[in-house]
């Protein structure tokens, strides 16, 4: 900071001086430090300043909050402009996320490295809107064809150009959705989620999507979808309304059950619901959504089962309710890091 | 979303400069909306709002190669978006008129938090301040906005408004003046107050 004589200045001339401005509007050690100093060093100038700092923090704005439709559509559009050369890249980067693509990959390396060269060279240039969400939040959006898609947290969607020439509405999933998708008339322009290894065929409807962990898992509310492992496109799967489908890609298997879907789209309200999960669960669901490593001092606690449904919930309510749930202790290591211990 | 320094955003730039979708997304999720908020000072047609925000990114995209480092994203964009939206409208104006806000840009409001955490007499005033501060002209209020909320230097205000630093100043000073012939018959100890009153 220059050196100034501030003895003689008045409240404007306060109010045009940069290091007095950044006292009001930011306040920290340094600038508070002296600015207390100075006052008691010229009690007779208190009057100026404190006339200078209601005349700038009479400065307020009304703000004006970019309605998230109008953000998600300019950020769609401004997809199709971007330059092929530029990579496609996500906002984060999570190990595991990306496993479905890397056996893709390793797939087509299968197929011969001629293969890949063609496809390299006739791939279109990836013109995918990316959604991502941050940890912790649920997104709204608002797809062109006018389907509502409520994306969890952590979690990123990609989706093709859904204008007037495109003959599929196409989207990527990783983490977790709940879709309404718009029916389209005649079904001319199908919806189709990719999921990991699985294609979700919809044919109108609401249903979620839990993509955490590389074991895609579908709960369908109402309406209906078809299911297809993708690089095998063969057996093709209805679901009814009500039944929840987790496709295991280690063993190729589909593990289908009757749920109630409420407690799988609870998370579009805020609400977390446990029932009788295991901790260790508990513990890879807050990591997955809240970017949170929960450690145990004990290996028997990973087991404990735990229920409860917890509203506007974060993961410290989620830790909270453990703590009381089996009076253990709760420990935050570091900012991101919580160890509990019996 | 979490607070970017500007330092961090003339990484991003630079990152995007050499081709980084990743950093291109996060100057749009840093600056649409700062765009947005101050399009909507300037004008109350939203849809224009928002149509520039479009252009000034594709501009970006398209003329990537040719653009150069800049040490200031917020007042590089602020400039771009400032000049594609006034082109815009003088356009518009031509063949239709185009709702502005003209007397209403950039006005200065009491939120309110203050009406409930402020006393009343120190609300009166704010009120009185605001006031006088709207009746200044438009052009002012911009500079006093860019300076205030969104912390730009007179230099940065100056390249953004187009027009010398030393008119910036002297724009910035003479709403200064006004205002504290507005609070000069304010008592002593009503100001006392007010310097306990705000943090």
């Amino acid at each position: 900071m220059e050196w100034k004589d501030y003895t003689d200045f008045t409240a404007t001339d306060f109010l045009a001086d940069s290091f007095f401005m950044e006292w009001v509007l930011h306040p920290d050690e340094e600038n508070c430090a002296f600015w207390e100093a100075w006052q008691q060093h010229y009690p007779e100038k208190q009057a100026v300043i404190a006339a200078a700092r209601t005349m700038l923090s009479s400065l307020e704005y009304e703000k004006h909050q970019m309605p998230a439709e109008s953000y998600d559509r300019i950020w769609h559009a401004l997809h199709g402009k971007m330059d092929p050369a530029m990579p496609e890249t996500m906002r984060y980067e999570r190990s595991y996320h990306h496993r479905g693509w890397r056996r893709a990959a390793i797939l087509t390396g299968v197929c011969g490295l001629l293969a890949l060269g063609l496809y390299w060279l006739l791939k279109p240039a990836d013109k995918r809107a990316v959604y991502t969400s941050q940890f912790g939040e649920n997104r709204r959006l608002l797809l062109p064809d006018s389907s509502v898609v409520i994306l969890g947290p952590h979690s990123a969607l990609k989706a093709t150009a859904f204008d007037g020439e495109a003959k599929t509405r196409e989207v990527w999933l990783e983490g977790e959705a709940y879709f309404m998708v718009k029916h389209d008339a005649g079904n001319a322009r199908p919806f189709t989620v990719h999921a990991g290894d699985l294609d979700i065929e919809v044919l109108g409807t609401e249903f979620n999507v839990n993509n955490y962990n590389g074991r895609p898992q579908v709960v369908l509310h109402s309406g209906k979808v078809a299911l297809q492992q993708n690089a095998r496109k063969a057996a093709r799967i209805v679901m009814e309304p009500g039944e929840l489908i987790e496709y295991r890609a280690d063993n190729d298997r589909y593990v289908r059950r009757k749920v109630s879907t409420e407690k799988y789209v609870a998370w579009v309200n805020h609400t977390l619901v446990f029932e009788n999960t295991s901790l260790k669960e508990v513990a890879a669901q807050l990591h997955h959504k809240y970017g949170i490593q929960v450690q145990f001092a004990d290996s028997t606690l990973l087991q404990e089962r735990f229920s409860a449904t917890l509203k506007q919930a974060d993961h410290k309510v989620v830790l909270r309710a453990i703590q009381e749930a089996f009076s253990v202790q709760l420990q935050q290591q570091d900012g991101n890091t919580f160890l509990i211990s019996r | 979303m979490a607070i970017q320094s500007g330092e961090g955003h003339a990484a991003n730039w630079q990152h995007f400069l050499g081709g980084s979708r990743e950093a291109f997304a996060a100057l749009y999720a840093s600056f649409a909306p700062l765009l947005y908020n101050y399009g909507c000072k300037e004008c109350a047609d939203r849809r224009l709002v928002e149509d520039c925000i479009q252009d000034v990114f594709e501009y970006l995209l398209a003329h990537r190669a040719q653009l150069s480092p800049v040490t200031n994203v917020k007042a590089y964009l602020l400039k771009a978006y400032r000049r594609a939206l006034l082109r815009k409208i003088s356009n518009m104006r031509k063949n239709i008129p185009v709702a502005l806000t003209d007397e209403a840009r950039f006005e200065i409001v009491i939120s309110p938090e203050s009406h409930l955490i402020g006393q009343q007499s120190s609300l009166h005033r704010r009120e009185k301040v605001a006031a006088a501060l709207n009746a200044l002209p438009p052009r002012m209020k911009e500079a006093l906005f860019l300076r205030f909320y969104e912390d730009l230097s007179f230099e940065d205000i100056a390249a953004i408004m187009e027009i010398d630093q030393k008119s910036v100043y002297k724009m910035i000073y003479k709403a200064f003046d006004k205002l504290r012939r507005q609070l000069a018959d304010f008592p002593l100890w009503a100001l006392l107050y007010c310097l306990l009153l705000k943090p």
